[in-house]
């Protein structure tokens, strides 16, 4: 009778544990390493893509996982600090056996990151704004040497840029001002407006700066007014986001106020408070999924997307999360496909075509490691705590 | 009224002072007097709770000392005019004599305060016109009586001075004696440390000499100065004047 | 907008943040003319004032007034508890290892913030309303620049009074000047040590909440401002408190007449190199005069 009160207890437990960890039991996880800026200056956009990965990876974990193994993510976090990164990317590679990278959040820690991940051959889907992570050469004076490890999930700043451009010159607007933090992504902001607004017959005749920190630009806004600017476009993340809209307000300038493609996100609101009403910017159509047409073939996917990540976090997605999924789910899709196989998996991201993600449809290249173009960005207006869709 | 018995202190690792006991009665004016470093200043910092002893005892009108911290003694009324005077420099001369009745600032005391400043400017007038100025500005003398002005206007019941005529002209020396004298003829008892052994052992009633940290010699003043070994050691320069 | 219409917009700009840059200084000296220190988690007292407001004006709808006053005494109170705590108990006093002491309880400061509050900067509504006002030589401010300059000059009279004519306040600057000098006259010095980590606190707090309705406050917004700050401190001479508010003045102004009439994006390098140009010619700083008057 004692005995086989024993043996029940024992099955009892075995089967516990079989029940607890199904998939771990039978092999090993598949690892991925995650590298944000979760605290310092971009910690707002850092948490948001962590979360957007982390959703991802819980949703093919909770279908079953990969080939029957969990998909695990090693999270480190940059500090917004490109050194910091560097080392975060080095203990990583040193301490984990990982088959890709996703992340940074920020320009510059890219740029920190780019030649090591080169080396160490590692596919690497990157949130970062700027454009010079994929186009600047990785060996000076030999422009083909850009990176092909290296991947980015935003749009363009080039394309983001031509959209408010397009929009601009569209609405008679025609001398600009031009205001950006003085890093890696507002003076990669700098390069594209330079280029694109002549396109579309706009002349910037007003290029100002201020430090990421910084607390008050009435001082560099005061200069762009003095041009007589009809339009003014920030080219920032972070608090100065909602800074430089209540400076513009306090000022008392007219010219209409643009943003980056990062700034369509919850926080805008928190920093800008009131003063953020009319801001104009580009963005993934994440925040404005109900207004999107009917037929648009995105509309059900973001939807969808945003249901289940307000389910799982009870707040609303910016448009940051777009990019952090998206990055998330090429990836997974390319492991899927290869396996977990370094090489494998970065010529199946490059492989990548019509992949209707959350910011646009991906046709990944060899010449092209972003894959989104212009008519996958939306323009969006701060309006009334929310976002209106600009036509 | 003040009692140490076999005090002990040590300093860095250094022993300062050596099983000292020494008695002051009230009014009276006990000198302490010994070389440079013989530990009289340790002496006084120890009974005005600035460092602490290793050993030993000292009681304060039967009020134990050791332990207390250095505002509750000055709160029994002892009262130290260190040496140096450290003034505080850059307040002024009116600020440093209100500073000196720091823990009588209780409402029912002011007007005993304003009496003592009273009492103070009538003691030292140089200071009288100077009340607006920083207490750095002053000369040698004048900062001197400053400080004992500061510890007056603490009501002190046992004053001790270290060196109250360090660095003064003889002329001002005098004049702070006199003053001494005048103090306790007023009812405050006086512990005071003297390099100038002659002009010390002249006001006083009693007197110590200390030698590396050790009692060597106590008794009467009168009877100190004609100690022949007293004369030769700290009244030496005295006798080949004469 | 002529020029200088342009040039009065500078400087009010740079009077305003020279202002919080001034508050940030005066924390700084306090504590350092009472302990010697440099203080590094003036920069937590900061960031805890800004958040501290927003919590209770945003999420719990206390009034603004009221909220203002419970984050001063709050941090306050977290500044005499840092003295009180590790400050007071540290086996060493050496100077340096206090300071490096500092460093470490504004990082664990830091770090609780951030667990508490999450890393997204938010806003704080303006103390009356964001609606811009024009000043007569062209300037456009809003009504929480007239905060700033009047809480400031209020905190500077007050503190300004407090040193020179209440016995508390010399009491603070006898300890400041002389330590053992203000034991023997029965000054109870370790309070004093306390009062003036209260008041940093209280004034890291003050800097933090006039500026957050403008520049918006998270758990970390303190430490840029209190390194401005220590900047401007350093500049007006450590320890002086004419200097601080000299200092924080003169960079706040560099600062905005140089992003203005010279070039946005060397304007910190432009404070910077006066900074460096200052210390050069005067190491002790503008009102630096050694062992002369502190506080």
């Amino acid at each position: 009778m004692k005995k086989k009160l024993l043996m029940t207890v024992v099955a009892a437990l075995a089967a516990s544990l079989m029940i607890g960890m199904p998939f771990s039991y039978c092999a090993a996880p598949i690892k991925i390493a995650g590298i944000f800026a979760l605290t310092g200056r971009a910690a707002h956009i850092g948490t948001s893509q962590r979360d957007a990965v982390l959703l991802a990876i819980d949703d093919v974990n909770a279908q079953g996982g990969i080939n029957g193994r969990k998909l695990e993510m090693v999270m480190s976090d940059t500090e917004s600090n490109p050194t910091k990164a560097v080392i975060a990317l080095k203990k990583v590679l040193e301490s984990e056996d990982v088959v890709a990278i996703i992340g940074p959040t920020l320009t510059g820690t890219a740029m920190a990151m780019r030649g090591f991940i080169e080396k160490e051959q590692i596919p690497t889907f990157m949130h970062s704004g700027g454009d010079v992570i994929l186009t600047a050469p990785l060996k000076k004076g030999d422009p083909s040497s850009t990176p092909k490890w290296t991947f980015k999930s935003p749009y363009k700043a080039a394309d983001a840029m031509g959209k408010i451009c397009e929009y601009m010159s569209k609405h008679g607007i025609k001398k600009i001002g031009f205001l950006y933090s003085n890093e890696g992504f507002g003076k990669d902001g700098v390069r594209n407006v330079m280029v694109q607004a002549p396109k579309y017959g706009i002349e910037v005749v007003a290029q100002e700066a201020f430090q990421p920190k910084d607390v008050d630009m009435t001082a560099q806004l005061t200069r762009i007014n003095a041009k007589g600017v009809d339009g003014i476009i920030a080219w920032t993340v972070g608090p100065a986001m909602g800074i430089i809209p209540k400076n513009v307000k306090q000022l008392g300038i007219k010219a209409p106020l643009f943003e980056c493609h990062g700034a369509g996100d919850p926080i805008f609101w928190k920093v800008a408070g009131e003063a953020g009403e009319g801001v104009m910017m580009p963005s993934t159509k994440i925040v404005v999924g109900d207004q999107l047409a009917d037929n648009d073939i995105q509309k059900q996917i973001v939807l969808d997307y945003v249901k289940a990540y307000k389910a799982k976090f009870k707040r609303e997605p910016g448009t940051m999360v777009a990019y952090g999924a998206d990055a998330a789910l090429i990836v997974i899709e390319a492991i899927k496909k290869v396996g977990p196989d370094r090489a494998k998996i970065r010529a199946a991201i490059e492989n990548t075509k019509g992949y209707v993600g959350i910011s646009g449809i991906y046709n990944i290249s060899p010449e092209d490691h972003n894959g989104l173009a212009m008519k996958d960005i939306v323009m969006i207006k701060a309006t009334k705590g929310g976002w209106k869709l600009l036509k | 009224m003040l009692v140490i018995t076999n005090l002990s202190a040590h300093y860095g690792g250094v022993q300062a002072l050596h099983n000292i006991s020494l008695e002051e009665g009230a009014g009276e004016i006990v000198a302490l007097i010994g070389a440079n470093g013989a530990g009289k200043t340790t002496l006084l910092n120890l009974i005005s709770g600035i460092i602490r002893p290793s050993n030993g005892k000292i009681v304060f009108n039967g009020q134990d000392l050791i332990s207390l911290a250095p505002e509750k003694i000055v709160e029994l009324g002892i009262i130290q005019v260190p040496e140096g005077r450290l003034l505080f420099g850059p307040l002024t001369v009116k600020e440093n004599l209100e500073l000196g009745a720091y823990r009588r600032r209780a409402k029912a005391d002011r007007k005993k305060v304003s009496k003592d400043f009273e009492y103070v400017l009538q003691l030292f007038p140089v200071l009288k016109n100077r009340l607006e100025q920083r207490a750095q500005t002053l000369s040698g003398g004048e900062q001197q009586m400053l400080a004992i002005g500061r510890g007056l206007m603490a009501k002190p019941r046992l004053l001790l001075l270290d060196e109250p005529s360090l660095g003064l002209a003889p002329l001002i020396v005098q004049e702070i004696l006199t003053i001494i004298v005048r103090l306790k003829k007023e009812g405050t008892t006086i512990l005071l440390v003297e390099q100038n052994a002659r002009a010390a052992l002249r006001i006083s009633d009693r007197a110590y000499v200390i030698e590396t940290g050790r009692i060597r010699l106590q008794g009467k003043a009168e009877n100190l100065l004609e100690n022949e070994e007293v004369k030769k050691a700290y009244l030496g320069q005295d006798l080949r004047k004469k | 907008m002529d020029i200088s219409q342009q040039i009065a917009q500078y400087i009010i700009t740079g009077l305003t943040i020279g202002a919080i840059y001034a508050l940030v200084a005066i924390g700084f000296n306090i504590i350092h003319n009472a302990t010697g220190i440099v203080n590094f988690a003036q920069c937590e007292f900061i960031s805890l004032g800004g958040m501290f407001m927003y919590t209770l004006v945003v999420p719990l709808k206390v009034k603004l007034f009221i909220a203002f006053f419970i984050s001063m005494f709050a941090v306050a109170l977290i500044g005499a508890l840092i003295e009180r705590g590790p400050i007071r108990h540290a086996r060493s006093k050496e100077i340096i290892i206090l300071i490096f002491l500092t460093i470490g309880i504004s990082e664990v400061l830091r770090g609780t913030a951030q667990e508490v509050w999450g890393t997204d900067n938010v806003g704080v509504p303006g103390f009356s309303g964001e609606s811009p006002i024009h000043l007569p030589g062209g300037a456009a401010i809003v009504p929480q620049h007239i905060w700033i300059f009047a809480i400031t000059v209020l905190i500077v009279l007050m503190l300004h009074y407090f040193f020179k004519r209440t016995l508390m306040g010399k009491a603070m600057r006898a300890t400041a000047v002389n330590r053992q000098a203000a034991m023997l006259v029965g000054i109870p010095v370790n309070r004093m040590v306390l009062l003036s980590f209260a008041f940093s606190g209280g004034l890291g707090a003050v800097a933090g909440m006039i500026i957050a309705p403008i520049s918006t406050t998270s758990y970390d917004t303190g430490i840029m401002l209190g390194l401005k700050g220590f900047a401007a401190a350093i500049l007006g001479g450590y320890g002086n408190f004419a200097g601080a508010i000299l200092g924080g003045t003169i960079l706040g102004l560099m600062e905005s007449l140089g992003a203005g009439l010279i070039s946005s994006q060397y304007k910190d390098a432009i404070a910077f190199f006066v900074l460096l140009l200052v210390l050069f010619l005067k190491p002790e700083g503008i009102l630096g005069y050694g062992e002369s008057e502190k506080v």
